[in-house]
């Protein structure tokens, strides 16, 4: 074989020789004209073809190198010249833009496809070229370049040079205006020939030489050439398509082919281009076909909402997040939407128990009246429920349609406060300014509901105590559920009512963890009270029985209850009364076994919440005796008939030394249900001194158990306890003047207890915010205004929303208290130790 | 080392001052050995001092002893008749505006208490008046002074509460109040160059306190009052610029709430 080789150091023999070589790898112009049995002949050369150009080009470099010099010498300037390789590298490059020039394009393809089809080939036989010639590479060219020159090359990359000046450059045009007719045509749904595209494309990012560093990729061809163009089509395309798909079809229908095309680009088409452009599609994609858009598109989301179509409403989101600044407006629009859908369901409800209200009351009833009823009978676990099923409706959409996105479910937040808060009847229009939501004493009634044992206990099924927290989250003044619920928590406690202890406890369990001890602190200690009063109702108990005088008569049994000041909502007023001979022994045994085991600590009894259990023995003879439940005050009266079937009122008010109003407010259920015969009759005559009172003999009543203590129309907290009960308690002293208004109507009554919670909690919450502001004061010693604000909002909320009005009015006080002074600046305080 | 130039203008300032040499040099150093300057600083920041140190064995000039005497029966004190007196003498009424600064020249504690000797003395002496003409001239000056000086104005005004208020109330009575701040805020508007303020906004003030139960006034809402007026001497500039989120005590939101409730501002 070396025969047939060239001499080394002959230039054109070698070159002769060489070139048809590099000819049959790069392939001819014509090789596609060539049966398939050429190709095959051509194959079948090609091997020893390789190795002989192959050697060739290494003696001729080798060769050259070995007579002009050494390869050993040191000095590194001599190497240059004896690394040869010049003039055939310049035969080669002369060679090859000849050889582009060569091509020809047949009439009947596209330009695409004659690029495409010499580009497969070119770079195929470029590959095999650059091993041919690695000599040369590894050292000549590898030198050169190391020395400066950048325009030389290796073989690959002068291939791919030539061909770009050759073939592309001057073609770049018309060849990108094919791919983008081609993508064009795809995007209308008309299949093309994929992979020209592909490899077309390919060769941009090829072509995309770095002459100084020709191993980083560079892609300002593929951008400068391509890219842009492309992404100019694309919006130009889209957003004819969009406008023209929205004059023929609904929004919602747009969102989903919006999301067809965004998936088909991205996903369907993203193997044409290279990975950077997939930022600025993106882009485009998104300002076209959303951003465009946006208006409509918001426009239709209350729509989507309405439908409760997750499916939509998840499309409509998952097409807008993709652009994050346009989601605060979605997420306002939602928060918006859903307080609004919790404010009309509220109103709905008041609407639908309005009609019902109305429907069963007979005709000519005052409607104005009947409105009122309607309020105040408004039930709270319909309106508890309500509240919840529009906050359940939406978190699930929160979390199946916007993927529980912080802005959504902070927006579901907001507007869930709003509702829950504010509406139709938690704050009917036309509320003061300073009036507190309904809701808090609507969830403390539903909470009664669930804890309170019930002739109904289906009622309470589907109730929970999760619902009472999720609800309560959410409110504003949960001072007065705090308020609320002690009230109706004693009354449980006291009528021993409530369905469990545990469950009572896991409320106050729950309610503890969420808002804090503190909040819980009189409830809980609430809860011990009546476990320490059963524990004295068993020690009272033994003690009596051991004693010597020991009779059932004169102990009766007794359930009494030692309530700690402050902590119950009720309060202590000093009443006039003598207790009755009967319940003495029993008083004053009590009274002195608890202050010995106590010493120190003060009793104070509240009368008015006694009640009591009598066995009557008047009925027709052989029949069973009567039970009546009474209250204390009835019960002293009552006995009185024991002696005498007559009195004058005057003698009960001796005796009992109660006032008239107590005498009156005790005696009507009696006459109500004819236990007693007033004579003469008439309310005016009720509380005359001379006016007798009968007792019937026989009684004739159909039951034997009778409650006459429900018939008193005292305040509502009065109703207690069963079984010649003592509890002793206070409360604040500021609620004497309501409660001593006895006997008015139960509604009057309500309106009062109302007010009277509403005072509480005013100068409760002013006594918080002033300890407050001293709290912040004393550490700050002097701060402005606005940030004493809003450190005291910030401190609060967890009770209540404190109105900067009520901290101006606390600061106030405290100046005129002097534990505050204005500072000379004009907007700051500071604390006067 | 002090040169000659120094012990010079240290002296000089002392003849000026009668104060100690140490002082002197104090001041003079502060200032740069300026001698004007120095002279400046001492009197600004001594003053309160000066005041205050009437020598204890001073000779009160004899006609001014006789003017006291002349007022007090029992030459211990002027009671209310004699304070009537001097006021009628001095060319004033109980109801004016300089009673009180007179009231505050004489260090009056309440409207009502006497004055003594020792008060009525050395407050004419530091004035250095002696003659009942001699007053009437200061008086006139602080009545000038009212209208020209903001400052003092606010120092008579927030004084004023305290003259006034009952010996054991913390708060001011709402008719006393009134009839008081008609004094400020009621007069003769064009020669008042400090405080200008449309009646129609004061007479709405009475009103909302009037119709508002608002009975005591705390010594808060009458100091803030007047700053109040200043800021919003109108019931426009309230409207325009009353901001409920400033530190104003709250009955003036709640006062701007009556406005724009009843004026529908």
């Amino acid at each position: 074989m070396t025969e047939m080789l060239p001499r080394s150091d002959d230039l054109e023999a070698t070159w002769n020789f060489i070139e048809p070589g590099i000819n049959q790898i790069l392939g001819h112009e014509d090789a596609h004209k060539q049966t398939s049995q050429d190709k095959r002949v051509d194959k079948i050369l090609s091997p020893t073809m390789y190795m002989e150009v192959y050697t060739a080009i290494y003696n001729y470099c080798v060769n050259k190198s070995r007579s002009s010099g050494q390869f050993n010498t040191d000095k590194p300037s001599n190497q240059s010249s004896i690394l040869v390789g010049s003039e055939i590298y310049e035969k080669l490059k002369n060679y090859l833009k000849k050889y582009l020039l060569n091509f020809e394009k047949n009439p009947e393809e596209t330009f695409l496809q004659f690029y495409v089809r010499h580009w497969k080939r070119y770079t195929v036989g470029a590959i095999f070229l650059n091993h041919t010639f690695d000599y040369m590479n590894r050292y000549w060219v590898q030198k050169e370049r190391s020395d400066g020159k950048r325009h030389i090359f290796d073989v690959n990359t002068l291939c791919l040079i030539t061909w770009k000046e050759v073939m592309f450059d001057p073609n770049s045009e018309l060849l990108v205006n094919e791919i983008l007719d081609q993508i064009t045509l795809e995007r209308d749904g008309t299949a093309i020939k994929r992979g020209d595209i592909t490899t077309s494309i390919k060769s941009f990012v090829m072509l995309g030489i770095d002459l100084q560093d020709l191993k980083k990729l560079n892609l300002n061809v593929y951008i400068q050439v391509f890219e842009k163009p492309f992404l100019k089509r694309t919006e130009e395309y889209y957003r004819q398509y969009s406008v023209n798909y929205l004059k023929t079809h609904p929004v919602t229908d747009y969102i989903f082919e919006a999301h067809t095309i965004i998936n088909r680009e991205e996903k369907g088409m993203a193997m044409y281009w290279d990975d950077h452009t997939k930022k600025p599609l993106s882009e485009t994609l998104n300002t076209v076909l959303i951003k465009e858009h946006i208006e409509k598109m918001e426009a239709d989301f209350v729509t989507l909402l309405d439908s409760r179509d997750n499916n939509k409403i998840s499309a409509l989101y998952n097409l807008l997040q993709r652009d994050f600044t346009l989601l605060p407006k979605l997420a306002t629009a939602y928060e918006d939407y859903v307080r609004r859908t919790g404010e009309h369901e509220v109103s709905r409800l008041i609407e639908a128990h309005k009609a019902a209200v109305m429907s069963s009351a007979p005709e000519g009833a005052n409607p104005k009246k009947l409105a009122m009823t309607a309020m105040h009978s408004f039930p709270p676990k319909e309106y508890i429920k309500r509240l919840l099923v529009v906050y359940d409706t939406f978190r699930v959409i929160t979390y199946d349609c916007f993927d529980n996105d912080v802005l959504f479910t902070k927006a579901l937040d907001n507007a869930c406060r709003a509702y829950i808060n504010d509406n139709e009847f938690a704050l009917p229009p036309g509320s003061s300014r300073s009036a507190t939501s309904k809701t808090s004493e609507m969830l403390a009634k539903y909470s009664d509901q669930l804890l309170k044992k019930s002739t109904k206990p289906e009622i309470a099924a589907d109730m929970s105590i999760d619902d009472i927290m999720v609800v309560f989250k959410f409110l504003t003044d949960k001072d007065v559920f705090e308020s609320h619920y002690r009230r109706l928590f004693a009354k449980r406690l006291i009528h021993g009512t409530s369905i469990c202890d545990q469950d009572e406890e896991a409320v106050i369990q729950r309610l503890q963890s969420e808002n804090s001890m503190e909040y819980t602190g009189k409830i809980t200690k609430m809860f011990q009270d009546v476990r320490l009063s059963k524990i004295l109702e068993t020690d009272f108990d033994m003690m009596v029985k051991q004693l010597p005088d020991y009779s059932r008569k004169k102990y009766p049994e007794l359930q009494p209850f030692v309530l700690a000041e402050n902590m119950w909502p009720f309060s202590f007023q000093e009443v006039e009364f003598n207790i009755p001979q009967e319940l003495e022994s029993t008083y004053t045994k009590l009274a002195d076994m608890y202050i010995n085991k106590h010493n120190g600590r003060v009793l104070k009894w509240l009368w008015p919440l006694c009640r009591g259990e009598l066995v009557a023995n008047i009925g027709k003879p052989g029949r069973p005796p009567f039970h009546f439940t009474v209250t204390l005050f009835q019960m002293s009266i009552l006995l009185l008939f024991n002696a005498t079937d007559t009195i004058t009122l005057e003698t009960i008010q001796d005796k009992t030394g109660l006032s008239l109003q107590n005498i009156a407010a005790s005696m009507v259920p009696f006459i109500k249900f004819k236990l007693i015969q007033q004579i003469p009759t008439g309310l005016e005559a009720l509380v005359k001194p001379d006016t007798q009172f009968k007792i019937a003999q026989p009684y004739k009543a159909l039951k034997t158990k009778i409650n006459f203590a429900g018939g008193v129309k005292n305040d509502i907290l009065n109703a207690l306890q069963h079984n010649n009960g003592n509890g002793s308690n206070n409360n604040d002293p500021n609620n004497n003047g309501a409660q001593s208004k006895n006997g008015a109507n139960a509604d009057g009554n309500t309106m009062t207890e109302n007010e009277l919670i509403e005072k509480e909690l005013n100068s409760e919450r002013q006594i918080f915010l002033e300890a407050c502001i001293v709290r912040i004061m004393k550490a700050k010693r002097k701060l402005p205004h606005t940030m004493l604000v809003n450190e005291c909002i910030a401190q609060t909320h967890q009770r209540f929303n404190p109105k900067v009005s009520m901290i101006k009015r606390a600061i106030d006080g405290l100046i005129q208290k002097g534990y505050l002074q204005r500072c000379d600046d004009g907007e700051s305080y500071s604390y006067l130790a | 080392m002090k040169s000659s130039h120094e012990e010079n203008k240290i002296q000089r300032f002392i003849s000026l001052t009668e104060c100690t040499p140490k002082l002197a040099k104090k001041y003079l150093q502060r200032n740069q050995w300026q001698i004007d300057y120095a002279l400046n600083d001492f009197y600004d920041s001594e003053l309160g001092g000066f005041v205050d140190t009437i020598p204890k064995d001073v000779k009160y000039p004899q006609e001014l002893i006789d003017m006291f005497n002349k007022y007090s029966p029992n030459g211990d004190e002027i009671d209310i008749e004699g304070v009537m007196a001097f006021i009628t003498d001095l060319g004033l009424k109980l109801e004016d505006i300089v009673t009180i600064c007179l009231a505050k020249l004489l260090d009056w504690n309440k409207l009502t208490d006497p004055i003594t000797k020792d008060q009525f003395l050395s407050n004419w002496y530091v004035q250095g008046c002696s003659r009942i003409d001699e007053m009437k001239i200061v008086m006139q000056d602080l009545k000038n002074k009212l209208v020209s000086d903001s400052k003092y104005l606010a120092e008579i005004y927030n004084y004023t509460f305290d003259l006034i208020i009952d010996d054991d109330a913390k708060m001011l009575d709402l008719n006393t109040a009134i009839e008081y701040w008609k004094l400020y805020f009621c007069q003769d508007l064009e020669r008042n160059a400090v405080l200008k303020i449309d009646p129609k906004l004061f007479a709405d003030w009475v009103i909302f306190l009037e119709t508002e139960n608002q009975n005591d006034i705390t010594k808060d809402c009458w100091m803030m009052l007047l700053e109040f007026f200043k800021r919003y001497p109108t019931v426009d500039s309230v409207a325009e610029d009353y901001d409920e989120n400033d530190p104003w005590p709250y009955i003036f939101d709640e006062f701007y709430e009556y406005l724009q409730e009843t004026k529908g501002i």
